[in-house]
């Protein structure tokens, strides 16, 4: 993987992980706004948008690290080789996974900017455009990584070496 | 030939009604007519609680083919079904689903772009929704003006007709009335008698004031166009006559799912009272606008929201309703 | 090709891909798509469902809570407040065996009444309390297993969203429900204490009450004010949410936001940097994903399942077979478990109690202490192999890398016991029905 890649990608986690933070003061806003008998309306629409675009903004880092969960018993006792299978394996389905996400959200995307798709009523309408535009591009971003993976692999690196060194700089 | 059909809903089965006639009315009378008239045979596969499609996801679902036919709730859809959404900017319609189904009706006739939905590539079968709105709190109240300085809960378009009225409106999910109401971070909402019995909100919020804000025909039963063209035509023909029949079933259900709830509320010893007509009428004034306001929306959104509104105030007149104020629009 | 035989195909395929090492979560959306495809014959509709549960399954307020949970954990985790308040129950309780365990479990018991969702337990818990436990050279996979075995308190005491659906499903009281769920709920936690207890009785090295080798020994750790304010701070933090809840200032979706802030400033009066407290923002982006991204797939399993129509199937023969009482009850938990290994707790409520709830009313069980064991064995399937979700939660929650087999093996006493408080409801129904009779 080049740093750049990994500089990106982490950055893409950065951002989400800073919007995920903000939105505990949204919420805070609201019960304070509440308590003065002012309400906000859309904060529900607002986080419940949000929690999605931050997640798939945080999927390329969780691919790239190889951080997605799984069990190791039998991964741990096979050789280098039956690793690679394995590894090759999972990228490959993953990234059929990502392609499958991308396609099928593709047209609902193309609608929704179209109409300019919103939600909620009253006083704050909140577009739902956005979200979906993030997770296709996201997507899209995790298709690729998952192919530098897979070129990577076939070049004959190992994916555990450098998951693990990644480990502890977070 | 055996066909087998996804229906579903967001909402499940038990305490709402419309997904109860679609399980016990809709789904075993197609299977049993098409079994008896045809030599085909249909199966369904019935996912209502949203377990193949959410409340705001069903349309999708229908467009995609994921589900073949759709309980779909146009207020989860305030850009794709704005207009459909109309009984909710009328406040103080008909309490009865019967009669709003038949007003509604007229409506949909005489404004043929409300039914159509080729542009997410299904078709409309037959309409459906809720029964009618009042008011639940955990303080009496008897006044419009009394409300100001609550905090009431709501999800969608319903949300209007508290507009002006000083309260502190909390957006609440069907899941989180009850323990936000009983913790107090919110004294009460607007909901449908049978909904408000079935989650047992009376414990907690035991006023209930009838306000009749009107039942509402804001939920339209799709059928993914796929499928329609793949059915042979006498299947279809029963799918369109049961899903008709479908309609006033449901309505007549509405009705009477209304009044048992109103009377499971008494007995479970929940305060029933009526809002006054003095009271109605001064509630009603202030949203007056509310349908003018609307219809202007409408027309944005490619409708021809004045037709659509006259169309309405129209039949309702033609079939002996009154409202508390009279909706201007032009 | 046939629905139900491609349904276990699909089983079979999964728990092969899922022992080699391919990620649960992959091998969930890799085995749904395949299917989805092969049931419509359609990549069309198999692709379009990828897309629409991506975009809806995740967009729901109380998925804001997972994220802002775990930032919570991580502040107080920095803070060094947790530290503070496990060194004070270290040498406060000292007579208590597993006293850092017992802490685990009163912890989840208390925050119980904050949370109503089972996986932003596991992944607080495991952010706070098992680094602390493991200072402390607590056994591995004891300091996991408490962790995910006293996540499921929260869907007993109130408020639970799992009673609420119930409720709604069944007409049962809502408010009886909560007040039935809270003898069984101390029972619960009760059971684990003892389990922890004998457990350390006989085997002191695992919940040892010296810190490790190269650590300051206890004794050199003073217990003055500074420790015992601080922490105080995390009581005081927890007595607010708890407060502002049942007070009606926020609902519980809410409380974590408000929880995260209070953390940050508890972090921020502890001395913590804004270094510090960037890092402790990001790791939790980085310990999320994983978590949301399992939640996701096992959402698009979910809808094959429910595509497939096997679910209906297995339903109807249940209801079908004639069964007796006991045997009816036994084929629901066997039902229960296998879905609590898959499935997420609400989906398996919606999709089996409109079916289970009226038989076993029919069979004489009491609805709500139906309700409560149904509540304990759908939660206790969430500790199963090969899928169960909390395991995977605390997995991929502890900092530090720990074998899946271990969380496994860990939670396998706490599973035991859910199963063993199940049966003892049943055998005596007054500890549901008692308090919500008499009230
Ligand atoms: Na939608
Ligand atoms: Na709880």
């Amino acid at each position: 993987m080049t740093s750049r890649t990994d500089g990106a990608v982490s950055l893409l986690n950065a951002l989400a992980a800073m919007w995920a933070f903000v939105l505990a003061f949204v919420i805070l806003a609201d019960v304070l706004g509440r308590a003065i008998g002012v309400s906000f309306q859309g904060t529900v629409e607002l986080v419940a948008n949000s929690i999605v675009a931050i997640v798939f903004l945080q999927f390329p880092l969780t691919i790239v690290r190889g951080r997605f969960l799984r069990s190791t018993v039998i991964y741990d006792a096979v050789s280098d080789r039956g690793r690679k299978m394995i590894d090759l394996m999972s990228c490959v389905l993953g990234l059929g996974i990502f392609v499958a996400i991308a396609w099928g959200g593709w047209s609902d995307m193309i609608t929704s900017f179209r109409i300019g798709e919103f939600e909620g009523e009253g006083a704050l309408r909140v577009p739902v455009y956005p979200t979906r535009a993030i997770i296709f591009a996201m997507s899209v971003l995790s298709i690729l990584c998952y192919l530098q993976l897979i070129f990577r692999l076939l070049g004959g690196a190992r994916l555990s070496d450098y998951a693990e060194s990644q480990e502890q700089e977070v | 030939d055996t066909f087998t059909l996804r229906i579903g809903s967001g909402h499940p089965q038990g305490p709402v009604t419309y997904v109860n006639t679609s399980h016990e009315f809709l789904v075993p009378e197609i299977e049993k007519r098409v079994a008896e008239r045809t030599e085909h045979k249909v199966r369904f596969i019935e996912a209502y609680g949203g377990s193949l499609a959410k409340l705001d996801e069903t349309l999708e679902a229908v467009e995609k083919g994921i589900l073949d036919m759709g309980h779909v709730c146009f207020c989860f859809e305030p850009s794709k079904a704005m207009a459909q959404n109309l009984n909710y900017f009328i406040p103080f319609s008909p309490p009865s689903a019967v009669k709003q189904l038949e007003i509604t009706r007229t409506v949909y006739a005489q404004n043929p772009a409300l039914a159509d939905f080729s542009a997410y590539n299904q078709t409309f079968m037959a309409l459906s929704g809720y029964d009618n709105y009042n008011v639940g709190t955990k303080f009496e109240w008897e006044k419009f003006a009394d409300l100001s300085g609550h905090k009431l809960g709501g999800a969608g378009p319903n949300l209007v007709w508290l507009e002006g009225s000083g309260t502190t409106v909390v957006q609440t999910g069907i899941p989180d009335y009850y323990t936000n109401i009983q913790t107090g971070v919110i004294e009460g909402n607007m909901l449908f008698p049978s909904s408000y019995y079935g989650l047992k909100l009376y414990e907690v919020a035991p006023n209930y004031k009838i306000i009749d804000m009107g039942a509402m025909m804001v939920n339209g039963l799709m059928i993914n166009n796929d499928t329609l063209a793949k059915l042979p035509p006498e299947v279809v023909e029963i799918i369109r006559e049961v899903a008709t029949e479908y309609e006033m079933v449901t309505a007549e259900a509405l009705d009477r799912d209304q009044a048992a709830g109103i009377e499971k509320l008494k007995d479970a010893g929940a305060v029933i009272t009526v809002l006054s007509e003095q009271e109605r009428q001064a509630w009603a004034q202030r949203l007056a606008g509310l349908p003018a306001t609307k219809a202007k929306e409408f027309t944005a959104a490619g409708y021809d929201g004045p037709a659509i509104f006259n169309s309405y105030l129209q039949a309702a007149k033609a079939a002996g309703y009154s409202f508390p104020v009279d909706y201007v629009i032009e | 090709m046939d629905p139900t035989l491609l349904t276990l195909l699909s089983l079979g395929l999964l728990i092969a891909m899922i022992l080699v090492g391919v990620p649960i979560g992959i091998s969930l959306g890799a085995v749904s798509l395949a299917g989805l495809w092969l049931l419509f014959d359609s990549w069309e509709i198999a692709r379009g469902t990828a897309g629409s549960v991506a975009f809806s399954m995740l967009r729901e307020y109380t998925f804001g809570t997972i994220p802002l949970f775990i930032i919570m954990g991580n502040f107080i985790a920095a803070s060094g407040a947790a530290r503070d308040l496990y060194t004070m129950t270290n040498r406060g309780l000292r007579r208590i065996p597993a006293r850092l365990a017992v802490a685990t479990v009163i912890g989840n018991t208390i925050f119980a009444a904050i949370s109503g969702v089972s996986v932003a337990a596991a992944a607080t818990f495991s952010r706070i309390a098992y680094p602390q436990m493991r200072r402390y050279n607590y056994d591995r996979p004891m300091a996991l297993g408490v962790i995910a075995g006293s996540a499921m308190l929260g869907m007993l005491i109130p408020p639970s969203i799992l009673l609420i659906f119930w409720g709604v499903l069944t007409e049962i009281s809502i408010g009886k429900l909560f007040v039935a769920g809270i003898v069984p709920g101390f029972m619960v936690a009760g059971l684990f204490i003892l389990y922890l207890v004998f457990t350390a009785i006989r085997h002191p090295e695992k919940a040892p009450y010296h810190v490790g080798e190269g650590e300051p020994s206890v004794t050199a750790e003073p217990l003055g004010w500074p420790v015992i304010l601080s922490g105080g701070l995390i009581l005081a933090l927890v007595a607010l949410v708890i407060g502002g809840i049942w007070g009606g200032l926020f609902t519980p979706t809410e409380a974590a936001g408000v929880g995260a802030l209070g953390a940050l400033v508890i972090a921020l009066l502890k001395g913590v940097t804004w270094r510090g407290i960037l890092d402790g923002i990001i790791s939790a982006g980085v310990t999320t994903a994983p978590i949301m991204f399992l939640l996701l797939m096992a959402g698009l399993y979910s809808r094959f399942l429910v595509t497939s129509g096997t679910l209906d199937l297995l339903t109807e023969w249940i209801v079908n077979a004639g069964f007796g009482p006991v045997t009816l009850l036994i084929a629901m938990t066997l039902v229960w478990l296998a879905m609590g290994t898959l499935l997420d707790s609400s989906s398996i409520i919606l999709l089996t109690v409109p079916i289970f709830a009226p038989i076993a009313q029919s069979f004489g069980y009491d609805p709500l202490v139906f309700a409560i064991y149904g509540i304990l064995i759908i939660e206790a399937g969430l500790l199963t192999p090969p899928f169960g979700i909390l395991v995977f939660v605390v997995k991929g929650s502890v900092p530090e890398n720990v074998p899946l087999s271990e969380v496994f093996r860990g939670a396998v006493p706490y599973w035991l016991l859910i199963c063993l408080a199940g049966v003892l409801l049943i055998l005596m129904p007054g500890l549901v029905t008692y308090l919500p009779n008499n009230m």
